[in-house]
């Protein structure tokens, strides 16, 4: 029972993270096509490789899993690239969109995940299917749409769809006639389109194509000739990509003259193996890193749980010697028992088998949603899969199965029935489990220890500004000043009206969103400095104090205009702002205090105040040097403050209604500033409920297998515990004398351990800028924790022994 | 004592005084309830019915632990089989039950010295029980059973697994011990060995015969 319960539960874990992995390895592996295709990828120009990072052994392993390449191609390089290579047979351009459509007057809002502008080979290109007509004519014109069966069902209840009218935007949208419908993409495909439009159906396309190099934002993807040499072709895109991008690279370089680094490295990543890298935009990511750290974990409990069966089979062999020798002096031989012992082993593995499979998959949901992913129980319950797994049962009986097996063989039939001492355990052997379980324990349960303090303090740290009760909304005209204007301005006195309202501004970012940063040369460095833009109010809304200057005041006319400095007082190489500025303490401090007011050099602009540093970005990066603009008719978000103790919900309602009202019934989307925070660290937040449900399961297994031990214990020594009793040990001295030994061995296994969780927390930690101290107490905690159960799970068997009646163990009639 | 729904006496009207110095045998056939009578002295075994009074205790009314320190401090038991702890040398089986009585290290060394000395096997102390004879085994036992200095001795056939020679010699020493005042009841096949005892008891069936 204690066995079924141990293997069955390490054994639904490994399938789970087995079922994981084979889905990452056939995930994009839906057609021939598909894996014989390559997605376009290159070096950022721009981007500041990040050094400062450690990295650990997974990143090794994981190679440049975590590194982000640009995705995003000119709209041309597709046909530039298909011109100047004869390698190549065919390319296909995808930009995702997420617009609104149109049924008659029904509207579907819909997203960047499931609506795509394609080249109009799509189809044929990857080899998918659909329904109506062929892949090659799926698109017949430029007015054509093609929608999966899904989107067919849910825009017009049925399948059969072709020439029905699909609206692209509201009002003034673009008509699209249906000219087939896709089967649904298959479930290992990263790309789950509903809405695929021709490339060309686009407005601005030739305005895209026009732009040449300037303008980037589809994904290129190749088809090779058969028997294109894919190693040469390599070398002999970089080279083109030097040529090709050489204009932008000159244009960078004039203005980061002494960048070392500046190459374009154009390369193609085969498209299966794309989702296994970080670069985005791509449909679907599978973290590397935290696979591989999975599957460590599934090898330490398959290790445990296998060390485990051996131990308890072999206080099996001791309680069941007796029935060995009998079976023995009644003429089994060597072979009976060990087909017997085989088969039980057998058996129960197969039973464990059983319970891991309904284990899994009743957890299987909750595993999809840690894990992120979306396994469908037709997968765990492929029969190859199932195959593999008796397979593995096989390989775990003889593994786990043999070596009690052989040693109950061994038993001497005389020995055992004539005398009291049964099977002995090799201690040494019995030590070296315990030592290995035990570590993995203490190291699990101190690694979750500290990241659920780590994590507890990223939710507590004081950012430095007021996260609470921050609605944000998004602006639907952003990059349109004038609209923009009239919005804020309308907002802020529909703002100033509420009692509920505590507060109004706006930003062009959001809370770890910042993608504006500009270089400046800063002490003869190139420095990337955030460049954030806000609204007036920004610094008294988020009650961040302004320790030197003034903050923005509607005064001054210049605080939200461009300003005309004289060239003889700019950086003629780096950066320049134009405007007034209020810098954080950070670039305060890094540009040497220089004095406010009057014109600041390497910034391009006058600086007006100093706030105090607070955190734009995860606790993961250092607070960065920033500035902030003053520019109402720039921001992307409105910010409101909701008073403490008003209903958050009908506060929201009457925004929304305010918002309707002004812009006829846009898209009303929301969200707040302390749920932003929380989103950034739920990998972190799962990583911790991976590890510590793999501790509490490490712990529960390495607890039986001290279970089982001390049978073993009990059994083979209850003829002394019989004589010690009678010459007067009491049960407390009993105890501790047959426990002595393996509760050494767990506190020894502590300090084994206890390096390695210091390493392996360390190494997380180094995510973090702001990180926790490691503190003994946290490991002192895992051991107690380990000692604790380590003790309950000795106590039965020993105290039961302790307790019996002498008498009865000393009999010898 | 109660064994299923059949109410069996394993031992019946037994009415048993023992004087401070007696040396008594018990004697009978296999399942006559020897070794419960003596279990039961013994304090190891409980009883459903009746009344024990050790020295001036109601053993019946003690509580377990009590009655351990009682027959921890007076009780010396000596066994058929030995049952000598294999894993400890014969110094180490000697000194345990002084551990269990919290007795120092330094005064243990004394009286297992002593001990040693007097059953003339100082020699053989560091060596294991299964190095010994049968007969030197059982005097290591004697040895453990006497080394608090108990005031009753009680052996279970001391003699059962000895050739002749050497359940002579147990015996003799037996005979030496009960002159220095200790108690002794043991069980016994042998008329020879009862003999040795200054009252016999005859058990059948758990009841005393006459």
């Amino acid at each position: 029972m204690i066995n079924l319960a141990g293997l069955g539960v390490s054994g639904a874990f490994i399938l789970l993270i087995t079922v994981y992995t084979r889905h990452a390895l056939i995930m994009d592996k839906f057609s021939a096509k598909a894996e014989s295709a390559y997605r376009i990828e290159y070096a950022n120009l721009w981007r500041k490789p990040d050094t400062t990072k450690k990295k650990g052994f997974f990143d090794w392993l994981a190679k440049d899993a975590g590194e982000q390449y640009t995705l995003v191609t000119p709209w041309i390089m597709a046909e530039d690239l298909r011109r100047t290579f004869p390698d190549i047979k065919e390319a296909c351009r995808l930009v995702t969109t997420s617009p609104v459509i149109m049924i008659g007057n029904q509207r579907f809002k819909e997203n960047k995940k499931n609506v795509v502008y394609v080249d109009k080979n799509f189809f044929s290109f990857f080899d998918l299917p659909v329904l109506n007509g062929t892949k090659e004519n799926a698109f017949q014109d430029n007015n054509s749409v093609v929608i999966s069966e899904q989107a067919a069902k849910k825009y017009f209840g049925n399948n059969d769809v072709v020439g029905k009218i699909v609206k692209l935007g509201e009002d003034e949208g673009k008509l699209f006639t249906v000219s087939a419908v896709a089967k649904n993409f298959p479930l290992n495909s990263s790309m789950q389109f509903d809405v695929l439009f021709p490339i060309e159906s686009r407005d601005d396309y030739q305005e895209k194509i026009d732009q040449g190099l300037n303008h980037a934002s589809a994904l290129t993807l190749l088809q090779f000739q058969p028997g294109a040499d894919i190693a040469l072709f390599r070398k002999k895109l970089a080279s083109f990509g030097e040529q090709y991008f050489k204009s932008s690279i000159d244009r960078s370089k004039k203005f980061n003259p002494d960048a070392r680094e500046l190459k374009i490295d154009l390369a193609i990543r085969s498209f299966p193996e794309g989702h296994l890298n970080a670069s985005s935009p791509w449909f679907y990511f599978t973290n590397l890193k935290s696979l591989y750290q999975l599957i460590l974990l599934a090898l330490i409990a398959l290790g445990i749980a296998c060390l485990n069966y051996i131990l308890l089979s072999l206080s099996r062999v001791a309680s069941r010697s007796q029935e060995t020798g009998i079976r023995k002096t009644i003429g089994a031989n060597y072979k009976h028992i060990l087909k017997m012992l085989l088969t039980e082993t057998w058996v129960l593995i197969m039973l464990s088998m059983t319970v891991s499979f309904v284990l899994a998959f009743i957890v299987l949901p909750y595993f999809n949603k840690l894990a992120e992913v979306n396994i469908s129980v037709v997968e765990l319950l492929n029969w190859k899969f199932i195959l593999i797994a008796a397979g593995l049962a096989l390989l775990l009986t003889v593994i786990s199965g043999i070596y009690p097996a052989i040693k109950m063989t061994h038993i001497r039939p005389l020995n055992v029935l004539g005398k009291f001492s049964t099977y002995k355990l090799n201690p040494f052997l019995s030590r070296i489990f315990i030592t290995f379980q035990y570590t993995a324990c203490t190291v699990l349960i101190a690694f979750s220890i500290v990241m659920a303090q780590q994590i507890k303090f990223v939710n507590n740290k004081e950012l430095g500004f007021d996260k609470e009760q921050a609605l944000i909304i998004d602006n639907p005209y952003r990059f349109n000043k004038e609209k923009t204007m009239m919005m804020g301005e309308q907002l802020r006195q529909y703002a100033s009206t509420q009692p509920a309202i505590a507060g109004f501004t706006g930003t062009d970012f959001r809370y770890a969103k910042i993608s504006n940063t500009n270089t400046h040369n800063i002490n003869g460095n190139k420095e990337p400095i955030n460049s954030l833009i806000v609204d007036y109010d920004y610094f008294e809304f988020n009650k961040i104090p302004v320790i030197q200057g003034r903050s923005f005041s509607r005064q001054f006319i210049t605080d939200t205009s461009r300003l005309d400095i004289p060239k003889e007082q700019l950086d003629t190489l780096g950066g320049r702002t134009m405007a007034s500025l209020i810098v954080n303490e950070t670039l305060y401090n890094m540009l040497g205090k220089p004095a406010l007011n009057g014109v600041n050099k390497p910034l391009g602009g006058i600086i007006i105040g100093v706030c105090k540093d607070y955190f734009t970005k995860t606790l993961e990066q250092k607070i960065e040097p920033a500035y902030h603009r003053c520019r109402p008719n720039l921001v992307g978000y409105f910010w409101f403050r909701i008073g403490s103790n008003e209903n958050i919900a009908s506060v929201i309602n009457n925004v929304k209604q305010k918002f309707s009202d002004i812009t006829n019934g846009a898209e009303f989307e929301y969200s707040f500033m302390d749920d932003d925070i929380k989103v950034l660290y739920e990998s972190h937040q799962r990583w911790f409920k991976v590890i510590s449900i793999a501790s509490f399961m490490a712990i529960f297994i390495a607890c039986l297998g001290l279970f089982g031990l001390s049978a073993v214990v009990a059994v083979n020594r209850t003829k002394e515990i019989g004589i010690r009793k009678v010459l007067g040990a009491e049960i407390l001295q009993l105890f501790y004398m047959l426990n002595r030994q393996n509760l050494i061995i767990v506190l020894l296994s502590f300090i084994i351990a206890i390096p390695i969780a210091i390493y392996v927390s360390k190494n997380w930690l180094q995510n973090f800028a702001y990180r926790i101290s490691l503190q003994w107490s946290f490991f002192a905690i895992a051991a107690i924790i380990g000692f604790v159960c380590a003790l309950i799970a000795v106590s039965y068997h020993t105290l039961k022994a302790a307790n019996s009646n002498p008498v009865k163990s000393l009999r010898t009639e | 004592m109660n064994t299923g729904n059949n109410r069996t006496f394993l031992l019946r009207d037994v009415n048993l005084h023992v004087k401070e110095g007696e040396f008594i045998s018990i004697m009978g056939p296999s399942g006559s309830g020897k070794s419960t009578l003596l279990n039961v002295i013994g304090m190891l075994d409980e009883f459903n019915e009746g009344e024990y009074n050790f020295l001036h205790e109601s053993v019946h009314k003690l509580k377990e632990k009590q009655r351990t320190g009682l027959y921890k401090q007076y009780i010396g038991f000596v066994f058929q089989a030995y049952h000598l702890i294999d894993e400890l040398t014969v110094y180490e089986n000697i000194e345990t039950p002084l551990i269990y009585q919290n007795i120092k290290t330094s005064e243990r060394k004394a009286m297992v010295a002593d001990i040693l000395d007097r059953f003339n096997i100082v020699g053989k102390k560091d060596l294991f029980p299964t190095q010994l004879s049968g007969g030197q085994q059982q005097l290591v036992g004697i040895a453990r059973a006497l080394i608090a200095k108990p005031k009753l001795l009680l052996a279970d056939e001391p003699t059962g697994n000895l050739n002749s020679k050497q359940g002579e010699e147990i015996m003799n020493l037996f005979k030496e011990l009960n002159n220095e005042g200790v108690a002794i009841i043991q069980v016994t096949h042998s008329e020879k060995n009862a003999s040795y005892g200054s009252r016999i008891i005859n058990l059948l069936d758990g009841m005393v015969v006459k």
